[in-house]
């Protein structure tokens, strides 16, 4: 679809129940225009939402459906502020360890899964694949389907809850979802070490990814003092009595690692989940392992780029004025945040047969639009 | 769930041993696919005839899987060597409209590889590769072939692991642990196969190959890679599975405690959990399979005991040493009249052989059994335990439980003895209670096994119209022409029969699988 944006209000549908939006969903698919599911709008804004495209905003479709602190589970309205939820597993010593992103910026439940937006912590226990459990959703067809479970183990059926992260919007329109979750530690600690080249720091980071050291994260950066050094940022986290123990193992590694105080940890795992070290740029993400890493690099160097190598090298997230060239070079297709204003909304490239038989299946009319 | 009687011509084994006509036509009314004896020239043109079986003792033995009981005989088994074999095999079966069952070890225990009237078995054993292992990015390229323990046994000399652990890991494949999202006494922790799956190269029902996923444990796309982990064979065979590695954990600690009641071993379970203490694993038994365990290995369990409960912590040592602390005191609460902690290695094995044993084990006590897997929330194990016993009772069949108290996944063993008349559709009858009292309670069919065959009639139960429709929708999707393992997890009008369930696999009583 060609799109040009504009600061435009779409042909807004804001449905504070499932009921009523399901309701408005039967008239939407007899009517022509393709439709877009905004929520927080932490990821993309409105406005570069293409004019044609009716707008569901579910922002208003909040609120925690169930929650059962001695399960482990909740169930929530795709709406609901991940910062609510937060909120309100901390109370019970729970949380989602997959560091959603974006939370203090006001995103929303539903966005997290379809963005597939997990940070640093998703290399403990996984990430939103991992955690979700069930989704009730709206497909193409007009079917109100309650797909998944709500009890941590179930393999009936197909798994669209794992399905859904990542869709963007592409193959239903979310209205609940059930997550597992997990004790949260009692404590959490972490450090930093500063590298003299990419290939020591790539090695140091592979060496503790494969050692039996139970890391919450390790994130890679380039170090912005100097050109060439690099840094790796690790958090643990566990039982209070053992961690100072459990540190003092991990620093002992690295020689020329430094011990954050608790106040420089939060200031530095916030910043990475808000994306404050981005500033308003836009954002990409491209999936790697750390052999892809010096390549980037190489091509990122001489430019303006901020870079962070997340998830033991797992996921780059890349933040510049201008993405295009490395968009091109990796085969990009989405911006994660702030897309710019001439950003097309679709440039996606050739689904493989699997998928287009599940979107098929799913989105017959291609009322979806991908964002 | 409520097994029609066996076609005759499926029943006998002998029979099969015979010399059969080459083309051995289904029991009519059983299959809507056209058999031709173009269809088997075909196949001939693709594979040596020692590679392409239509009678004789090996054939045999494919004509079920570990639900034994199970039984259809299939118009021809064929042993690929490599991927492309499988992908012409596929594509032909498509031109000719001909179903196609993958198959590895067969030890799925809901008929998820029982073959399909007129259609063929393809027997991936051979495909045993692994491709890749790179240990620096802690992933392994393997076939579908390739046995669960192998790709472990190949990752240990770099400190690493595949983590799902199904208790038929010793012989059952990669391949099928796929298509089931098998799980494992350990899932607890890290998850279910799909939680260690990152990508897939997959053949579609109609031939064409396609790559899902990659090698990073991030997607930028829907991920088809969890849509088809657990699609139980209807999206067509997987050709290569990468694998996550994950670090060998560095410490264990396990703990076995007996109780004179199974209510307090469940509440030491709820416990524990609230403590918000993660361990790795956490296993019930109660009286009966701790009988029939140590019957079967002696693994040094109370024999007096009402619930048994087996915690196991695993991680940095430094952790599992605080968790323990914590865990010894929550026990120690728990009043069991017997604690006994593993001291090493071999203690640990001991402890674990005779909760592994557990499902075959139970053959000792009867002639017959079912094996159920449901899931209850965990709150509510108790109580769905209380009720188990209850409908127990009612049905007069014995009832003995194992199961994976930390996520709510109960093994209900139904005992029975076949050769009395109605005793199997009786404990069928419990078996189809116990499965609905699960959904009551707001949990699942199943756990780990898979809906197969076993299940698809419960399936609507636990599931809506709507959504019953949407996954025969993107079935018709994938697989427009339904060929590719028909009648699993989906109800079919032509339905593979359900035959009679006559008790252990072989290879179970031969003591080299065991069921989870």
């Amino acid at each position: 679809m060609n799109s040009h944006s504009q600061e435009i209000d779409c042909r807004g549908i804001e449905p504070s129940e499932p009921e009523t939006l399901i309701g408005q969903w039967q008239e939407l698919l007899c009517s022509s225009p393709q439709v877009v599911v905004a929520g927080g709008q932490t990821k993309l804004p409105r406005r570069v939402i293409d004019r044609s495209s009716a707008v569901i905003d579910s922002a208003l479709l909040a609120g925690i459906v169930a929650y059962d602190p001695q399960e482990f589970i909740f169930t929530a309205r795709a709406g609901t502020k991940v910062a609510d939820i937060r909120a309100l597993l901390e109370a019970h010593q729970q949380y989602l360890p997959f560091d959603p992103l974006l939370v203090d910026r006001g995103a929303t439940l539903g966005g997290t899964v379809a963005c597939n937006a997990s940070g640093p912590g998703r290399f403990r226990y996984g990430g939103i694949r991992d955690f979700i459990l069930g989704v009730r959703f709206l497909d193409g067809c007009g079917r109100d389907l309650e797909t998944g479970g709500k009890v941590v183990k179930n393999a009936a059926g197909f798994d669209y809850p794992k399905l859904m992260v990542g869709s963007r919007g592409a193959l239903g329109i979310l209205l609940e979802l059930t997550f597992k979750v997990f004790p949260k530690p009692e404590k959490f600690a972490s450090m930093t070490c500063s590298f003299a080249s990419l290939g020591a720091a790539i090695q140091g980071l592979q060496r503790l990814a494969a050692s039996p050291l139970d890391l919450e994260a390790i994130d890679l950066v380039p170090d912005n003092g100097s050109p060439c050094e690099y840094l790796l940022q690790v958090r643990i986290g566990g039982a209070a009595d053992a961690i100072s123990s459990r540190l003092s193992r991990l620093v002992h590694e690295f020689p020329q690692a430094e011990i954050l105080d608790d106040q420089q940890a939060r200031l530095l795992w916030n910043g990475v989940i808000n994306f404050s070290w981005a500033g308003n740029d836009p954002v990409i993400k491209i999936p790697i392992t750390c052999g892809a890493i010096p390549a980037i690099e190489e091509f990122c160097r001489s430019s303006d780029l901020r870079r962070r190598y997340s998830v033991a090298g797992n996921v780059a997230w890349i933040a510049g004025p201008n993405l295009r060239p490395l968009m091109d070079r990796w085969g990009v297709q989405h911006f994660f945040i702030n897309p710019p204003a001439d950003h097309p909304l679709q440039r996606l490239p050739a689904p493989g047969p699997f998928a287009m038989a599940i979107q098929r299946a799913l989105d017959p009319k291609k009322k979806f639009v991908s964002l | 769930m409520s097994g029609k009687s066996l076609s005759e011509k499926g029943s006998d084994p002998l029979r099969h041993g015979q010399k059969t006509n080459e083309i051995d036509l289904p029991p009519k009314g059983q299959t809507p696919f056209r058999i031709g004896s173009k269809f088997l020239a075909r196949l001939r043109s693709l594979y040596p005839s020692d590679r392409l079986l239509t009678h004789g003792p090996a054939f045999v033995s494919y004509e079920s899987d570990a639900l034994s009981t199970l039984r259809q005989r299939p118009l021809a088994i064929v042993i690929p060597q490599c991927e492309a074999e499988i992908i012409e095999t596929v594509a032909l079966c498509f031109e000719e409209g001909i179903p196609f069952v993958a198959r590895g070890s067969g030890t799925s225990l809901s008929g998820g590889a029982t073959p399909v009237a007129g259609g063929i078995v393809i027997g991936l054993n051979r495909l045993h590769r692994i491709l890749h292992l790179d240990p620096a990015e802690r992933y392994a390229i393997v076939e579908p072939g390739v046995v669960n323990v192998n790709i472990s046994k190949a990752a240990s000399p770099y400190g690493l692991m595949y983590a799902p652990d199904p208790s038929s890991q010793t012989v059952c494949t990669i391949g099928g642990n796929v298509a089931f999202n098998s799980g494992g006494a350990h899932c607890l922790k890290y998850g279910m196969t799909s939680n260690h799956v990152l990508g897939l190269k997959i053949v579609l029902p109609n031939g064409s190959v396609d790559h899902l996923g990659g090698t990073s444990l991030e997607s930028d796309s829907p991920d088809y890679v969890g849509m088809f982990v657990g699609s139980e064979g209807l999206f067509g065979i997987a050709l290569q599975i990468t694998v996550r590695l994950v670090p060998v954990p560095e410490s264990y600690r396990t703990v076995l405690c007996a109780y004179h009641s199974l209510r307090e071993a469940g509440e030491a379970v709820s416990q524990i959990i609230a403590a918000g203490l993660l361990p790795g694993a956490m296993e019930i038994m109660d009286r009966l399979a701790i009988e029939a365990a140590e019957a079967a290995v002696r693994p040094g369990y109370p024999l007096d005991a009402e619930g048994l409960l087996i915690v196991e912590l695993e991680g940095e040592s430094g952790q599992v040493e605080a968790e323990y602390s914590v865990l010894s005191r929550l026990i120690a609460h728990s009043k069991p009249y017997y604690v006994r902690e593993a001291k090493n290695s071999s203690e640990r094995q001991q402890i674990w052989k005779g909760r592994k044993s557990a499902f075959s084990a139970v053959g000792r006590l009867s002639p017959d059994f079912i094996v159920q897997d449901g899931v209850v929330p965990r709150g509510r194990l108790g109580e769905a335990l209380e009720e188990i016993k209850r409908l127990s009772t009612r049905h007069q069949l014995r009832v003995a439980n194992v199961f994976h108290a930390g996520d709510g996944n109960l093994h209900p063993l139904i005992l029975f003895d076949g050769s009395q008349s109605g005793a199997l559709q009786q404990a069928e009858k419990l078996a189809e209670e116990i499965l609905e009292l699960c959904i009551r309670f707001g949990g699942s069919i199943t756990g780990e096994h898979g809906v197969g065959v076993e299940k698809r009639e419960m399936l609507p139960k636990m599931y809506r119209e709507d959504e019953i429709a949407s996954m025969q929708q993107i079935r018709r999707e994938v697989d427009p022409s339904g060929i590719s393992n028909p009648g699993k997890m989906l109800q079919r009008d032509d339905a593979v029969p359900m035959p009679v369930r006559t008790g252990l696999h072989p290879l179970e009583k031969a003591g080299v699988i065991s069921r989870e």
